[in-house]
Formats: C-alpha cells, sequence, structure tokens
C-alpha cells in the first residue's frame, strides 16, 4: 500500500515566496512604510490636482500670457501630434529591421534536413550576431539611447526617432523570432517535400502562421511607442511630456488634466482600435449562404469580403507617409560638419574616462570604474533591481487577487454558459464590477509608468515608493489583461464541471482556473519582470537614488565619462535581468505540467 | 428525483428539446440513446441544472429549477455529481486534488482552499480507498496529465464518488475507449451506483451495452423523445438511427 505522505506544492511555495521577497526588496529600498501615506505638503498637491480633474483647463492658466502666444488647442494638438508623429515614424522603421533581424535570430528558416559542419557553422554564427544585436540594443532603455544622440549629435526630431527605433527594431526581433521557433515544422516540412525552397516554405509554412501574432504584437508596440515619445518630454524633447511636466511645475494643475486626458484619449483610440483590428483578424466572418443561382461569373460578386483589415492598412500607410512628410524638417538645422564635429568631442573628449584624458593611458580606466562601480554602481544596481522587483511581485499579486472579479467569461450572467441562479441583482453585480476592473486595467496600462511615478512623485514625496507604486500599476494593468485572456479561454471544461458540481464563480477560478493556467500566469510574471527592471533603470531620472539617479547626476556635472559608465552598467542589469528570466521561462516551458 | 414536464429548450433559432415529458425516480438507472445531435448533451445539462428551460417545468427533488437562488442552486448541484465527455479534468493538478474537487459546491470558497492547500487525513483515506474501488491507487499522487485516457475516466469516476451525490449524470464517457476498456468502465459504474443507491443517467452510443446494462432506455431523436421502454424494439431503433434524405450522402 502507498503511504499517505505529504507531497510537495510548487504552485503554493512559489506564491509563498513572493511575499518574503516583496518585504526584502520594499525593506531594502530604505523606504519607511508611513512614506507610503502622503505627507502634509504632498496633501495639498493631492487636493489641488484632483480638484481640477473635473475642471480640464480650456485656456491658458498663465494671466501672463502674451497675445502672440498661438492658442491653448492649438499647442495641445501640436504636442499630440508631435508625440504621434515621433511614435509612428519609430515603428516604420523599426518594423522592417525588426522583421529582418527576427527571421536572422529564429531558427524557423533553417533547412530540415542534415547540414554540411560549414553550413551549420555559418548558420550558428548568424543567429547567435543576431541574438547578441537585439539583446543589446534593448538592454539600453530608449530615454538613455535618445539622450546618447542628442549629447553626441545635438537635438533633432531624427535623433529621437532613431532613439525610440533602436530598442524598438529589437524588442520586435526578439518577439518575431520567438513567434517564428514557436510554429511547428510540419507544414514547412510538406512543402518542402513538394519541392519547395527553403524561403518559399518558409513563408507559407511559418511565417503566414505566425502573421497574425506579428501584427498584433506590432500594434501593441506602437501604442508603447506613443507612450516612449510622451515621456521622452521629460527629457527635452517637445513631446506631451513636456507640456505635463512644465504645467505641473507652475502648478498649472488644470492645464496638467487637459494634457493627460488629451494622452489618454489617443492611447485609448490606438489601444481600442488595434483591439479591433487584432480581433478581426482572428474572428473570421460567419460565411454567408451562398445563392442558388452560382455561375462562374458571380463567383466573385459573392465572395465575401472584410473591410476592417484594408481600411486599416490605409490608414496605417497614410498616417505613415504624413509623420514622415509633414511639419519641421526631421533633421537638425545643424551642418553635417557641425554634427561631425559634435560627435568627435564626444567620442574623444567627452565619453573616455577622466583618467584616460589626463594620461592617455586606457590601463587607467580600470581602476577608475572599479572605483566607480564600488562606490555607487553596485548599491544604486541593487536598489534598480529592488524597485523593479518589488513593483512587479505587487501588480502580479493584485493581478491574482482581483482576477475573479475581473474575468469577463466568470462573471457574465451565466459563468461559462452555465445558469448561475435567479439572483438577477447578484448577477448584475458580478458584470458590473468585472466592467469596471477591466476598464480600470485598461486605464492602468495606458498610463506610461514613468508619468505614473513622475505624478506620484510630487504627491507621495521624494521617496522610492512613487516608482514602486507607478511601475505596478501600469504592470497591474498588463496582468489583468493578460490573465483575464487565460481566464477567458474557451476551453475550459473543468471549470464548467465545477459550477456543475455546485461550485461558485470564485471556486471555479480557485480550484481550476489558478491551478490550470498558472504556469502561463508564471510566465507572464517573468516576462513581465524583466520589462520592469528595464524601465526602473530610467525612473531615477526622476531624482530618486538608484541608477537613472547617477546617469542623471553625471550628466547635470557634465561628467559624460561616468555618465555613459552608468549607463553601460543599466545595460549590464537588463541584460542579467532577460538572462535569469529567460532560464526560468525555458524552465518552465519544457516542465512536464506544461498548461 | 428529476421530473420534467413539457421542456422546450432552443439555441437561437435551433431547437434541441421539445416538449420533452420525463420522470426518473430516486436510484433508477436510466440509458439515453440517440444520433448525434439528437439533444442528450442537452438533456443531461439541463438535467444539472446548467441550462435553464425556455418553457414547460422543472423540478429536481421537488425544487423548481427557476426559483432556486444562486445559493440553493448550488446546493443542489453539490448533490448531483456530472461527469462531461471530456471529464473536466485539470490535468496541472495531481489525481487526489482533481477528487478533493468533487466537493467544491458542498463548501465555502475559504473552507475549500483550507482542505486543498492542507487535505485532511480523513479526506485522503477516504480518497486512497475511492481509487482502490476504480482500481489505480497506486496514481494518488500523480500528475493527472500523466494519466492514460482510461485511467483518467476512472480518476473522473472516483471523484464522482467523492462528491457523495444522490445521482450521477454521464455523458457519454466511453466513447473514445476500445470496447473492452468500454465494457469495465460501464460495469464499475452501474455496479457503484448500485452499490450507493444512485440514480444514474448516461447517455451512450454502444446499443448494445446500454440493452445489456440498463434497465432503463430512452431513445432522443431531433429533441423529441421517441421511446422510453426497458426494451426497445428492432423498429424503434431503426428509426431512430434512420438518417433523412438531408443527411444521406450519395455515394
Amino acid at each position: 500500500m502507498i503511504s499517505l505522505k505529504s507531497y510537495k506544492g510548487t504552485r503554493r511555495s512559489f506564491l509563498l515566496l513572493l511575499i518574503p521577497i516583496l518585504v526584502f526588496c520594499i525593506y531594502s529600498t530604505q523606504v519607511k512604510w508611513a512614506d507610503f501615506f502622503p505627507q502634509e505638503y504632498g496633501m495639498g498637491v493631492i487636493e489641488k490636482f484632483f480638484a481640477a480633474a473635473l475642471e480640464p483647463a480650456l485656456d491658458y492658466q498663465d494671466p501672463d500670457m502674451p497675445e502672440s502666444a498661438p492658442p491653448f488647442s492649438h499647442k495641445i494638438g501640436e504636442a499630440l501630434w508631435n508625440t504621434l508623429q515621433y511614435a509612428v515614424c519609430a515603428i516604420s522603421l523599426s518594423l522592417p529591421i525588426g522583421l529582418f533581424l527576427g527571421f536572422l535570430s529564429s531558427k524557423s528558416w533553417w533547412p530540415l534536413r542534415s547540414m554540411s559542419v560549414a553550413t551549420r557553422l555559418t548558420l550558428a554564427i548568424v543567429h547567435r550576431i543576431a541574438r547578441t544585436v537585439t539583446t543589446a540594443g534593448r538592454s539600453v532603455h530608449e530615454i538613455l539611447w535618445a539622450l546618447i544622440f542628442i549629447t553626441a549629435l545635438g537635438t533633432s526630431p531624427m535623433a529621437v526617432i532613431v532613439a525610440l527605433s533602436i530598442p524598438y527594431s529589437c524588442s520586435l526581433a526578439k518577439v518575431f523570432s520567438e513567434l517564428l521557433d514557436e510554429q511547428p515544422n510540419n507544414s514547412k516540412a510538406y512543402l518542402q517535400s513538394l519541392g519547395g525552397g527553403f524561403f518559399a516554405s518558409w513563408l507559407y509554412g511559418i511565417f503566414t502562421i505566425s502573421l497574425t501574432d506579428i501584427v498584433s504584437y506590432t500594434l501593441y508596440r506602437f501604442e508603447c511607442a506613443i507612450r516612449s515619445a510622451a515621456i521622452l518630454g521629460f527629457v527635452g524633447i517637445s513631446t506631451i511630456g513636456l507640456h505635463i511636466e512644465t504645467a505641473f511645475e507652475d502648478n498649472y494643475y488644470n492645464e496638467l488634466w487637459t494634457l493627460l486626458y488629451a494622452l489618454l484619449v489617443l492611447i485609448l483610440i490606438v489601444e481600442r482600435s488595434s483591439h479591433y483590428i487584432r480581433k478581426s483578424m482572428t474572428n473570421y466572418p460567419s460565411t454567408k449562404q451562398l445563392p442558388d443561382d452560382l455561375s462562374p461569373s458571380s463567383l466573385r460578386r459573392v465572395q465575401p469580403r472584410r473591410w476592417l483589415p484594408k481600411i486599416a492598412a490605409i490608414f496605417v500607410i497614410g498616417l505613415t507617409t504624413i509623420s514622415w512628410t509633414t511639419g519641421e524638417s526631421l533633421f537638425s538645422k545643424l551642418s553635417w560638419e557641425q554634427r561631425m564635429s559634435n560627435l568627435d568631442r564626444f567620442v574623444s573628449d567627452q565619453i573616455t574616462p577622466y583618467p584616460v584624458q589626463k594620461s592617455g593611458d586606457w590601463s587607467d580606466a580600470l581602476p577608475w570604474a572599479k572605483h566607480l562601480l564600488l562606490d555607487q554602481g553596485v548599491e544604486a544596481s541593487l536598489q534598480t533591481l529592488y524597485i523593479g522587483t518589488a513593483a512587479m511581485i505587487l501588480a502580479f499579486l493584485m493581478g491574482l487577487i482581483t482576477l475573479p472579479w475581473s474575468s469577463k467569461s466568470l462573471n457574465e450572467e451565466k459563468p461559462y454558459g452555465i445558469y448561475a441562479g435567479n439572483n438577477r441583482a447578484l448577477n448584475l453585480l458580478h458584470k458590473l464590477i468585472s466592467l469596471f476592473l477591466r476598464a480600470l486595467f485598461i486605464l492602468c496600462r495606458s498610463m506610461p509608468e514613468f508619468l505614473l511615478a513622475f505624478l506620484l512623485l510630487q504627491m507621495l514625496g521624494p521617496t522610492a515608493w512613487p516608482l514602486i507604486l507607478g511601475l505596478a500599476i501600469h504592470n497591474y494593468g498588463i496582468i489583468g489583461r493578460l490573465g483575464g485572456e487565460l481566464a477567458d479561454h474557451s476551453d475550459l471544461n473543468h471549470t464548467k464541471v465545477q459550477l456543475a458540481q455546485g461550485g461558485n464563480r470564485l471556486q471555479g477560478y480557485l480550484f481550476s482556473i489558478l491551478p490550470a493556467y498558472f504556469n502561463r500566469m508564471v510566465l507572464y510574471f517573468f516576462y513581465r519582470w524583466e520589462t520592469c527592471i528595464r524601465d526602473a533603470t530610467v525612473l531615477g531620472l526622476l531624482g530618486i537614488s538608484s541608477l537613472g539617479f547617477l546617469i542623471d547626476e553625471a550628466r547635470a556635472r557634465d561628467n559624460y565619462d561616468e555618465w555613459l559608465f552608468f549607463i553601460l552598467l543599466s545595460a549590464c542589469i537588463v541584460i542579467i535581468g532577460d538572462f535569469a528570466s529567460e532560464i526560468v521561462r525555458n524552465k518552465l516551458r519544457s516542465s512536464s505540467i506544461q498548461s | 428525483m428529476f421530473q420534467l414536464t413539457d421542456i422546450t429548450k432552443s439555441f437561437g433559432a435551433t431547437v434541441a428539446l421539445s416538449n420533452i415529458s420525463l420522470e426518473i425516480k430516486q436510484g433508477e438507472h436510466v440509458a439515453l440513446i440517440g444520433p448525434s445531435g439528437s439533444g442528450k448533451t442537452t438533456l443531461l445539462k439541463l438535467l444539472n441544472g446548467q441550462l435553464l428551460q425556455n418553457s414547460g417545468s422543472y423540478s429536481i427533488a421537488d425544487s423548481h429549477l427557476n426559483s432556486l437562488s444562486n445559493k440553493n442552486l448550488r446546493r443542489l448541484r453539490s448533490e448531483i455529481a456530472y461527469i462531461p465527455q471530456d471529464l473536466g479534468l485539470i490535468p496541472q493538478l495531481k489525481v487526489f486534488q482533481n477528487i478533493l474537487l468533487g466537493r467544491v459546491g458542498k463548501h465555502s470558497a475559504l473552507g475549500m482552499l483550507s482542505k486543498f492547500l492542507i487535505p485532511p487525513r480523513k479526506n485522503l483515506h477516504h480518497i486512497f480507498s475511492l481509487l482502490q474501488r476504480v482500481g489505480i491507487p497506486e496514481k494518488m499522487y500523480q500528475h493527472t496529465a500523466t494519466l492514460s485516457g482510461g485511467q483518467q475516466q476512472r480518476v473522473a469516476v472516483a471523484r464522482a464518488l467523492f462528491q457523495q451525490a444522490h445521482s450521477l449524470l454521464a455523458d457519454e464517457p466511453v466513447s473514445a475507449v476500445d470496447p473492452a476498456r468500454a465494457r469495465s468502465l460501464i460495469t464499475l459504474l452501474t455496479e457503484i451506483a448500485t452499490e450507493n443507491q444512485l440514480t444514474l443517467v448516461m447517455s451512450i452510443h454502444n446499443l448494445e451495452l446500454a440493452r445489456e446494462f440498463f434497465p432503463r432506455i430512452v431513445g432522443l431523436k431531433n429533441g423529441h423523445i421517441l421511446f422510453d421502454s426497458p426494451e426497445p424494439t428492432t423498429e424503434q431503433l431503426e428509426e431512430l438511427y434512420h438518417l433523412s434524405e438531408s443527411e444521406l450522402v450519395e455515394p
């Protein structure tokens, strides 16, 4: 007889482990629990800030505004357009590069039959190089890329677009290659068995299958690009973020709200339209009954047509063309010579380590770097790590807790189509709460984390809390959406069984959805954790001690050698985070209890 | 136990059940037969209270389905075990955890959580004896995903037994196994139902097994009850499975 021994519960161990880690991270960022609550000054800001929410300004709040200033609506419109324009240009540049790099870093196009050693080696080298380029490009945050370009070449819209495009191309490439590699090989193998060439077999057997996901991810990145473009305003680019920052500094809260609403509306429009585009791509229209008098000549006429993708495509092409061609020149007025001399000074003087500048001997750089690293770097890197991790754990736990009330299918009047009883009010309440929470998720993920952190910083004062909370709120919206998609997965028959056995909605979540999709949720956790670490490296630019703070401070002191050193350090942290997350995710994917 | 009077159930324009009247008494064993799309699954779901009829009246143990509050409906359901065609097991959970969840309707969410996280020794012993009854005690701590199809069916039976219900509804439990396994599972189910005085309602495609194991056979076609008898005649069966002209495909 087998013994009724105890067993290991990996799911609960993971959850239980998160809490001490969260406490440790928060404790280590040296914030006090009391700082979580706003002080007297902060309360004043909060009151004024939220009081203004209902009265967004329709005109300048500054009474001394000169007559010659453009109308307020023009200012808002221009700021929004600049934001959108940068995002459109950046994505249109990133997409082809991302596709190319993604193709190279995927193994899906490799020949299926055995290869010669030379071919295998060449392919492996190409693959490795493409992977390294994508990792390196992604590891530096777009704000930091923008700072580098502006410092090296001078301010110009083109510099900003390139700065956005580098990490975006690489993110696209990384996800594209993962999507391509996930596709099974059988269609490709079949096409090859018919005599198809390697590229054609890949194109029709792999690429077309992943196309929906590729478009879907590109649309998501476009939405992110708008957020990134907006926050570039915080480093002096004339997007909406710049106006938000100055409005706050001048205490023009009503103007601030107008700007926030404008940004939110822009992001929501993009978010909702990409939602419908994605939906229309996966939802096939029900085929209409063909007429009885079908003849070869009428075949074309009765063919079902889908307009949304076509209209969307025309709109995208139009918007891209306008973005690249209108407005002031995307290139700065600096001449080519000026720019080259900027670059030359940047490389040979500014970023060369200070001891090397003096002695000309590169061996002096090592003690300099060691000193910087031990003196400030390690501490700041750990702070960054703590902030990112604490934020992600908070977002994840909050997401898990609210999911049973936010899931659409679970909170329908008939959850998963199963009659729930005749308490109309209760059933309606479930529906309303879920609607509210899902709207909250959209709102949370629409707000850029940097902007959230900036606003919270004004209210809670200069501690790490605003950074943690800003990151956590944004990621809560994302985890909520990803979790909701899992819960609304159509083939959850075990949830139906639990409802059929008398379980309620919460039990259906706790004992069926949660265990069945736990691995997937943990995958999402690590995927977002990696992004959190990356975002945490720049949040310090707001003035809270972490890597971003050191970067900002070095720049303020004109010590560009130290500045670049800390940027590179942040890249290292991101790469380490990526690496750690990838190991865990691969382990989870290959484990036998796959979801 | 189950009392259906003039029940009609439709999904949009599709009528799944029309004017069904049926009474099933406590402890009866009933087989539902009929071609695909005849309404067997809809009838079983209706018996379980998962669906609400469009017209007619349905009562389980003297309570009318549409007059039940959410809470009372749950209580009622916790007394009816239901095994869907695909079994509805959670592959990521261990066998004993899946069985433990048979009682999900008998506890509050927190109560169930505590039993789920720290299973009482008494429950573990009970589950072990149930697994012995269905013949796979050694699988108790295995992940359900690692079990074969036949073993998973046994886990679903054990889960239904653990529920300690008064009735057991099973939707084509043997549709996906070989004839020998089908026979052994039906034997097991009917034996268990007899031992525990359970009302057993099962939809089944295999006519031979239905005749052999069930004292009452209900034939469904296009949402109507065609016959309800202990021993359907050959003519009745022919009519039941006779394809209409539109369903016949020319060779």
